[in-house]
C-alpha cells in the first residue's frame, strides 16, 4: 500500500531561554528520532502521557512548527523542503482537530462564515457556489443546514466539535490531524463524534492521524498505533498486534493503568513507580529505564535502536516482552 | 445505630438565573456507609457536582440554593447546622479534593503551609508541629522528599504531586467521608492508577468513607462498592456495582456502558445515545431521559417516574422491565 504520509527521523527541540540576555541553558528534547507512516485511508494512533512529544509531532506535520532535522513525506514530498507556496497548496490537504472545541472557534463568527473562512481565503470555490458547500458539509457532519446562521455557543460540546471537523473537511483534506477530538466531551457524546469520524473516513477516504491518552478510543479507531514515550516512539505496531503481544514494559504499564469497565475483571495493575522524568534531561540510556522493573545495566548506559519484533511490530527495547518470559532480564 | 456515615434525603438544590428558578438537583436521596465507596456517575451538567458541594453547604447562594431535603450525619442535619458548626465539620470530619489541583491550591503560598493552615485550624498547635504534621503528611502521600517539599510552591510540581498535596491537605485531620470529584480527570493515564491506589490505601487504613464522583466507568469498575448514576439532576438507578455492569435497569446505564470503547472488546461501531443531555431550564414534563430513550413509551412523557427497588441494594427510576442485560448488544 502506499503511504500517504511517511515521517522520518523526525527531531525537534526547544531552546530554553534564561537569564538577562535570554541565552539557550538546555534544550527540551520533545521529539527525538520519531519514524512511521500512515496510508492512505488509514487511521494511525498516537498515545502517550502528557508532554512525551505527540503533540509537537502533529504540529511537525502541519508545519506549524519546522523540525530540526529528519523527513516529513507527504505523498513523496518532503515538507521540510519545499517552498513556501508549494508548501501552501499542500498544506490545504493536511487540517487539523483540536481538543477543546470551545477554544478553538471564534465565538464572534456565525458557523457559515467559519466554515467558508478557508475557502475563500484559498479561492477554492466561485463565491457563488460556497452557500450550497456549506450546506453540504454541515449534512456530511450531522448538523442541520440552518445552524449556519448559529453562532458556536448555541451549540453543545459534541455539536461544536462537528463544526470543528466539518471546518477541517471545508479544505477536502487528505489528511487531518485529530489532537485529543474527545478528551473534553462527554462519554455518550465522545462515541458520536468517534462514529462520525469513522464515517467520514469510510465516505472521503481521509486518513487521520489520532493523538490521544485514552487508550480505548485509541484502540477502537486506530489501524496502527504508536506508543510514545519521551520524545521517543517506543513501540509500532498493528492495533491488534500492539494491544494483544505488546513487547515494551512502558507499553504494558500503559495498558495495564487503564481501569476496565468490568467490576469482574481483576487485572495484574502495574503501576509505574515515580513521574515522567523532564525532558530537559532525558534519562541516558533507555529512557523508560529509572521507571522500568526490568531495567539492567545495559538499559542504563546503551540507547535501544527500534527493531522489528514480530512482522510489522516495532519496538525499542534490549529485552522486547521480557515481562511474558517470567524472568527478569539477562544481566549484561 | 446504622451503618450509615451520611443520608441524604430529597435534597434538591436549584439555581437562579434572572429570577428563574432550575432544579439542577432534584430529589435525590441516598445513603453512604461507614467505610465503603459510592461512586456517583453521569455526564457534565448531570447535578454529580452540586449533590457533592450541597453535602458541604459550598454551594453560592446567590446564584444557587439548597431549597429543600436534608444530610443525617450522626443524626444532626447538616444542612440545619449554624455556620460555626458547619465549619468545624468541613475539612474536619468532611474533606474534598477536586479535579484541578492547580486552581485548588493558593498559588502565593508554600503547599507546607497550607496543608499546616488545615491543620491548625482543626486542632490546636503551634506553627512548627503544623509544619512538621505537614511533612509527615506528605511522606504518607508518597511525596519524595517531603522535608524539601513542604518549601515548594504549586507551581514547583507536577500535577500528580500536586494532586498528592491536595490529598494530604484533605486527610490531615482524618475525615470520616472524603469527597474526590473527578480527582484523576486532568492526570495521566499511569500517574491516576498511582492516585487511585493511593486514595484506597488510605481509606482501608483509616476506614474512611469516600464519595468518588467520576465519569469513567472503568474507575468505577475498579473501585466503588456501589454506584448511583445520575441523570438530568436525578439519581436514575442506584446499586451496588456489580448489579451495575450485570444488570442494569435503567435504559440511560445501559447506553452509557455501550457507549464506552473496550479494550477488550472489539466493534465496529459505538453505540450512540441519540441526542444530548437536556438543559436545566427545558426539562421534559415525564421521564428526563424520554426524548433519548430507545424504549420509550407514550405515556413515559407524561408521568415522571419514581425510584423504585428491584432488590435491596438496587433500586431504578424507570417503570418497566427492561429484560435482560446482554452485553455488547
Amino acid at each position: 500500500m502506499e503511504n500517504l504520509l511517511e515521517i522520518r527521523h523526525l527531531q525537534k527541540r526547544f531552546p530554553v531561554k534564561a537569564g538577562p540576555l535570554k541565552r539557550t541553558v538546555a534544550q527540551v528534547h520533545a521529539v527525538e528520532d520519531v519514524s512511521f507512516s500512515i496510508g492512505q485511508g488509514e487511521t494511525f494512533g498516537l498515545v502517550g502521557e502528557s508532554g512525551c512529544g505527540k503533540t509537537t509531532i502533529g504540529k511537525l506535520i502541519l508545519q506549524l512548527q519546522r523540525a530540526d532535522s529528519g523527513e516529513i513525506l507527504y505523498r513523496g514530498e518532503n515538507l521540510n523542503a519545499l517552498p513556501k507556496q508549494a508548501l501552501q497548496r499542500r498544506r490545504r490537504e493536511i487540517q487539523m482537530v483540536f481538543q477543546d472545541p470551545y477554544g478553538s472557534l471564534n465565538p464572534k463568527m456565525r458557523v457559515r462564515t467559519i466554515l467558508s473562512e478557508g475557502i475563500r481565503k484559498h479561492r477554492l470555490l466561485p463565491r457563488e457556489e460556497i452557500p450550497a458547500r456549506v450546506a453540504e458539509l454541515l449534512n456530511l457532519v450531522g448538523l442541520h443546514e440552518g445552524d449556519g446562521e448559529k453562532y458556536p455557543h448555541e451549540f453543545s460540546g459534541g455539536q461544536r466539535q462537528r463544526v470543528v471537523v466539518a471546518r477541517a473537511l471545508s479544505f477536502s483534506p487528505r489528511l487531518i490531524v485529530c489532537d485529543e477530538p474527545v478528551s473534553a466531551l462527554d462519554v455518550s457524546v465522545q462515541a458520536q463524534v468517534l462514529n462520525l469520524l469513522a464515517d467520514l473516513q469510510e465516505r472521503l477516504g481521509v486518513s487521520y492521524l489520532f493523538i490521544a491518552h485514552g487508550m480505548a478510543a485509541v484502540k477502537h479507531i486506530s489501524k496502527r498505533v504508536g506508543v510514545m514515550y519521551l520524545g521517543k516512539l517506543v513501540e509500532a505496531a498493528p492495533t491488534e498486534s500492539l494491544f494483544q503481544n505488546f513487547a515494551h514494559p512502558y507499553t504494558q504499564a500503559l495498558l495495564s493503568s487503564v481501569p476496565e469497565a468490568d467490576p469482574l475483571c481483576r487485572k495484574e495493575q502495574i503501576i509505574l513507580e515515580g513521574e515522567v522524568p523532564s525532558p530537559i534531561s532525558p534519562p541516558g540510556g533507555c529512557r523508560f529505564h529509572p521507571r522500568c522493573r526490568y531495567a539492567c545495566p545495559r538499559c542504563r548506559t546503551e540507547e535501544p535502536q527500534p527493531q522489528a519484533w514480530q512482522e510489522d511490530h516495532w519496538v525499542a527495547c534490549h529485552f522486547p516482552a521480557v515481562f511474558r518470559t517470567g524472568e527478569s532480564a539477562p544481566a549484561q | 445505630m446504622s451503618d450509615h456515615l451520611i443520608d441524604v434525603r430529597n435534597l434538591r438544590v436549584s439555581y437562579f438565573q434572572e429570577g428563574v428558578p432550575a432544579d439542577v438537583v432534584r430529589d435525590v436521596s441516598f445513603h453512604i456507609r461507614r467505610q465503603e465507596t459510592l461512586g456517583l456517575v453521569g455526564e457534565s451538567g448531570s447535578g454529580k457536582s452540586v449533590t457533592s458541594k450541597s453535602i458541604m453547604r459550598l454551594i453560592a447562594d446567590p446564584p444557587g440554593r439548597i431549597r429543600g431535603g436534608s444530610v443525617w450525619m450522626d443524626g444532626k442535619d447538616l444542612l440545619r447546622l449554624s455556620e460555626g458548626e458547619m465549619r468545624s465539620i468541613r475539612g474536619g470530619r468532611i474533606a474534598m479534593i477536586f479535579q484541578e489541583p492547580l486552581t485548588s491550591l493558593n498559588p502565593l503560598f508554600t503547599c507546607g503551609a497550607q496543608i499546616a493552615e488545615a491543620v491548625r485550624l482543626h486542632t490546636r498547635c503551634t506553627k512548627k508541629e503544623a509544619l512538621a504534621r505537614a511533612a509527615e503528611m506528605l511522606a504518607l502521600v508518597g511525596v519524595p522528599s517531603p522535608e524539601k517539599r513542604v518549601r515548594c510552591y504549586p507551581h514547583e510540581l507536577s500535577g500528580g504531586m500536586r494532586q498528592r498535596v491536595m490529598i494530604a491537605m484533605a486527610l490531615c485531620c482524618k475525615p470520616d467521608l472524603l469527597i474526590a470529584d473527578e480527582p484523576t480527570t486532568a492526570l495521566d493515564p499511569t500517574i491516576q492508577a498511582q492516585i487511585l491506589k493511593l486514595i484506597h490505601d488510605i481509606q482501608r487504613e483509616n476506614g474512611m468513607s469516600v464519595l468518588l464522583i467520576t465519569h469513567d466507568m472503568g474507575i468505577v469498575a475498579g473501585h466503588c462498592d456501589r454506584v448511583a448514576v445520575m441523570y438530568a439532576g436525578q439519581i436514575v438507578e442506584i446499586a451496588d456495582v456489580r448489579s451495575i455492569f450485570q444488570k442494569p435497569a435503567h435504559p440511560y446505564t445501559r447506553g452509557l456502558l455501550k457507549a464506552i470503547p473496550r479494550l477488550n472488546r472489539q466493534v465496529d461501531r459505538l453505540y450512540n445515545i441519540q441526542g444530548t443531555v437536556p438543559r436545566f431550564h427545558q426539562l421534559p414534563a415525564g421521564c428526563a431521559f424520554a426524548p433519548r430513550c430507545p424504549y420509550r413509551r407514550p405515556e413515559c412523557a407524561e408521568t415522571p417516574p419514581e425510584l423504585r427497588p428491584l432488590t435491596e441494594d438496587h433500586s431504578v427510576r424507570c417503570p418497566f422491565d427492561m429484560g435482560d442485560w446482554e452485553e455488547g448488544l
